[in-house]
């Protein structure tokens, strides 16, 4: 038995060495390696002035093209959306911007049906993971991980627990210095045509009373002196409850709501809450001239 | 509670130390252990399920008892058929009773009658297809007197619901396992290593190889009108591996827990995919259910004896109940059929029992002949996994009609992010490894196994599947 024991502990050694070398090799490709992901990018600048910098979901990551913008408002445009996020990841997003010290003259947030939610996005949360260490990055994530000691202390978990995003694969295309899907100077991802599976939109029939991460964000926003606009992208027709915006607009006097800009323009968009390429560079322009009168 | 869990992490090792430390020696307290621990390990996924296997256990033991305790035949075979009937009532009732219904509505309709029958909520227990079996074939062995029945009924209970094998098998033999529980036990630093790398190798089969195969198979088979043939094809052969990883993996992490328990479980798989015929796939493939529906329906109905009408008859009777047995559903029947469909041409020419021996026997590679046959058996196989797979039948012929109408045989982007032929040089490696230690149990035991230990196990954490964690195919049948 003694000699089982001990054999048991060799597996459980060889493990260890196996986590502590694996976290170490992919921590260093993330940190060090060319960024492939919008938090990486994001990471990797500092002490950068972006005049408009643009946070919400895919639909700002597949709407806002950057460079259509530029040229309209002759501003720096940074699109930082990212598929899935939710408003506590954009309120996320812009502590980053800030510990990043990032110089905005605005930071446009895209809401909409999400404000009657607070989810987190794995996929906001994946991309963070390899900089959990960072002392500030590990205090903004200490509270929206149930498991962070885990997570920051535990050799490699981190990487198992998102290993779809994180694994393997992706230090591979580090390695490989395989470009990522969008480029991250301007991070727009556009999409082309139609959708196979037209996708329904339903936006909220009722709002929720408050929304934490709208008003954390704001609290934020006069903490440090940024300046805030909420804006709502359009949907197509097809789109059930289209009057959300207006009980949204209720709740947020300042949105800029473009939800029914387009919506005799159907063959704008890809899917019914996601615009096509013609029809993001359409809004860029749109948008571009509706911010220049701002200003 | 699933192997590759964390609360199975912490299960097995109290458990371990209870069983070889605080009651070595006491073999009866051992047995005590292993129930009491069995149905934690069950009840961990719904403890009011335990009551049928309670019930289960009880009524065998006493229709055991009574089998063997009359001398008349009638009477013993009386408490025989109460032992199947309440055995397959139970699966009938809660595997197939909505399955019935359903198809007689179905009938019903399409000649036009209408029906007024309600199909009920009934929550399919995890592994009621498995310990039905081994303890009905325990009343079976004790009628035909090739066990004696046993008077101990917490070694019997724990013998029906041992946990390594309660809810996916392997299905073992009252006469194979419960000698076991007899015996006293002790312990082997061999047989628990054996054990060890049986689970280490049963984790990469499940993790590395099942689930990643898992991903892209839900991807392909949600998604296949839109899909082209490179895809749908792919899509067959990851589910082969798939599944293959899923069971096999299962099976032999059971296996590997059972040893170090000190209990001896039988082979499940033993490299099917090499197989040269379908008849040698199936002494290859979940050999316990194969030797089961062998020994307990296909030689009680004439076996292969009798006229050539008998053997193809019976032949067709054993793949559509083991059809059936996976799953209540009209899929599994057609799976089911396809395999006799690729039996009986064997059967015929007599050539089912051609391949005794392992592929290629001591040599490196297969000669050119035994390689086409091989590729031939998988290929076949694969078609009738795709039936196996679907949802329903429609869904298997719409993936064929999606085959032929996207014939295109170019690299796509799946849904999921991948593209098609990602994950080939995983499986690849799998195959490769499978390959050139197809003679052993497991290709970790030999040589250089602290290397081998550490490569898995590098294999599993660097490739492994996590955070789409997904349970093991096989308990839902």
């Amino acid at each position: 038995m003694k000699k089982f024991l001990l054999y048991i502990l060799s597996i459980l050694s060889i493990l260890l060495v196996i986590f502590t070398v694996l976290d170490v090799f992919y921590t260093f490709a993330y940190t060090k390696g060319t960024p492939r992901n919008k938090i990486s990018y994001l990471l990797s600048i500092e002490d950068e002035a972006i005049d408009y910098v643009f946070l919400g979901s895919s639909r700002v990551d597949n709407t806002i093209d950057s460079e259509i913008m530029e040229e309209v408002t002759g501003k720096k445009i940074l699109n930082l959306g990212i598929q899935e996020v939710g408003l506590n990841d954009t309120f996320l997003m812009l502590q980053l911007l800030k510990k990043q010290n990032i110089q905005t003259e605005t930071v446009f947030i895209q809401v909409d049906g999400k404000y009657n939610s607070n989810k987190n996005s794995g996929y906001l949360k994946s991309s963070i993971m390899p900089f959990i260490h960072d002392e500030q990055i590990s205090i903004l994530m200490k509270n929206r991980n149930k498991d962070f000691f885990f997570l920051k202390y535990l050799p490699f978990y981190r990487y198992l627990k998102y290993d779809y995003k994180n694994g393997f694969r992706e230090v591979l295309n580090i390695l490989l210095k395989n470009q990522p899907y969008v480029n991250l100077e301007n991070g727009y991802y556009p999409l082309y045509g139609k959708s196979r599976k037209q996708l329904q939109t339903k936006l909220p029939e009722k709002i929720s009373q408050t929304n934490p991460d709208i008003e954390a964000i704001n609290r934020f926003a006069e903490k440090n002196n940024i300046n805030v606009v909420y804006f709502m992208a359009p949907v197509c027709s097809e789109a059930e409850n289209l009057d959300f915006a207006q009980k949204l607009d209720q709740k947020i006097p300042s949105l800029m709501d473009f939800s029914k800009l387009f919506l005799e323009k159907d063959d704008y968009f890809f899917d019914c809450s996601h615009l096509n390429d013609n029809g993001a560079k359409e809004f860029s322009k749109i948008l571009g001239r509706e911010i220049s009168q701002l200003d | 509670m699933i192997f590759n869990s964390l609360p199975f992490l912490i299960f097995l090792p109290v458990v371990f130390i209870l069983y070889w430390f605080i009651f070595k020696g006491h073999t009866k307290w051992q047995n005590l252990l292993v129930l009491v621990a069995s149905y934690i390990f069950y009840g961990w996924w719904d403890y009011r399920f335990l009551a049928l296997v309670a019930a289960s256990t009880l009524v065998d033991y006493i229709l055991g008892l009574a089998i063997a305790k009359k001398k008349l035949l009638t009477w013993r075979k009386a408490f025989l058929i109460c032992s199947i009937l309440f055995n397959l009532g139970l699966l009938g009732f809660f595997k197939y009773f909505n399955f019935f219904i359903k198809s007689w509505i179905d009938a019903g309709e399409s000649l036009g009658f209408t029906m007024h029958l309600e199909t009920l909520q009934i929550i399919l227990p995890v592994g009621i297809s498995f310990y039905t079996f081994q303890t009905l074939s325990y009343t079976i062995d004790v009628y035909r007197n090739r066990i004696t029945p046993t008077p101990d009924f917490i070694k019997f209970a724990a013998f029906v619901s041992f946990f390594p094998q309660l809810v996916a098998g392997p299905i073992e033999r009252a006469s194979r396992l419960l000698p076991q529980f007899a015996a006293a036990r002790k312990f082997n630093f061999e047989f628990a290593k054996s054990g060890v790398h049986l689970i280490i190798w049963g984790l990469f089969q499940k993790i590395v190889i099942a689930d990643n195969c898992a991903t892209f198979v839900n991807a392909i088979f949600s998604n296949y009108e839109n899909l082209n043939s490179l895809s749908l094809t792919l899509g067959a052969i990851y589910f082969a591996f798939q599944i293959y990883g899923d069971f096999a993996g299962y099976s032999n992490i059971a296996i590997g827990t059972g040893r170090l328990l000190g209990f001896d479980l039988m082979r499940n798989f033993n490299y099917p995919y090499f197989s040269r015929n379908v008849g040698e796939f199936w002494r290859r493939w979940h050999i316990s259910l194969s030797t089961w529906f062998r020994d307990y329906l296909y030689i009680p109905l004439g076996g292969s004896r009798g006229s050539k009408f008998q053997q193809i008859r019976n032949t067709f009777i054993i793949f559509l109940v083991s059809g059936l047995w996976h799953g209540a559903n009209w899929t599994f029947v057609a799976w089911g059929a396809l395999h006799a469909l690729f039996f009986i041409p064997l059967l015929i020419k007599k050539t089912n029992r051609k391949y005794p021996e392992n592929s290629s026997h001591n040599q490196i590679f297969p000669p050119y002949r035994e390689l086409v046959k091989m590729i031939f058996t998988f290929s076949i196989v694969c078609i009738a996994w795709v039936f196996f797979r679907s949802p329903s039948i429609n869904d298997s012929f719409g993936y064929f009609i999606s085959f032929f109408s996207n014939f295109s045989f170019v690299p796509e982007y799946l849904v999921i992010g991948r593209y098609n032929m990602e994950l080939l040089l995983l499986i690849a490696i799998f195959v490769l490894i499978e390959w050139f230690y197809r003679g052993r149990e497991e290709p970790i035991t030999g040589n250089r196994p602290i290397l081998k230990t550490s490569l898995a196990l590098l294999m599993i954490v660097m490739f492994g599947v996590y955070s789409e964690h997904s349970d093991f195919i096989y308990f839902q049948f």
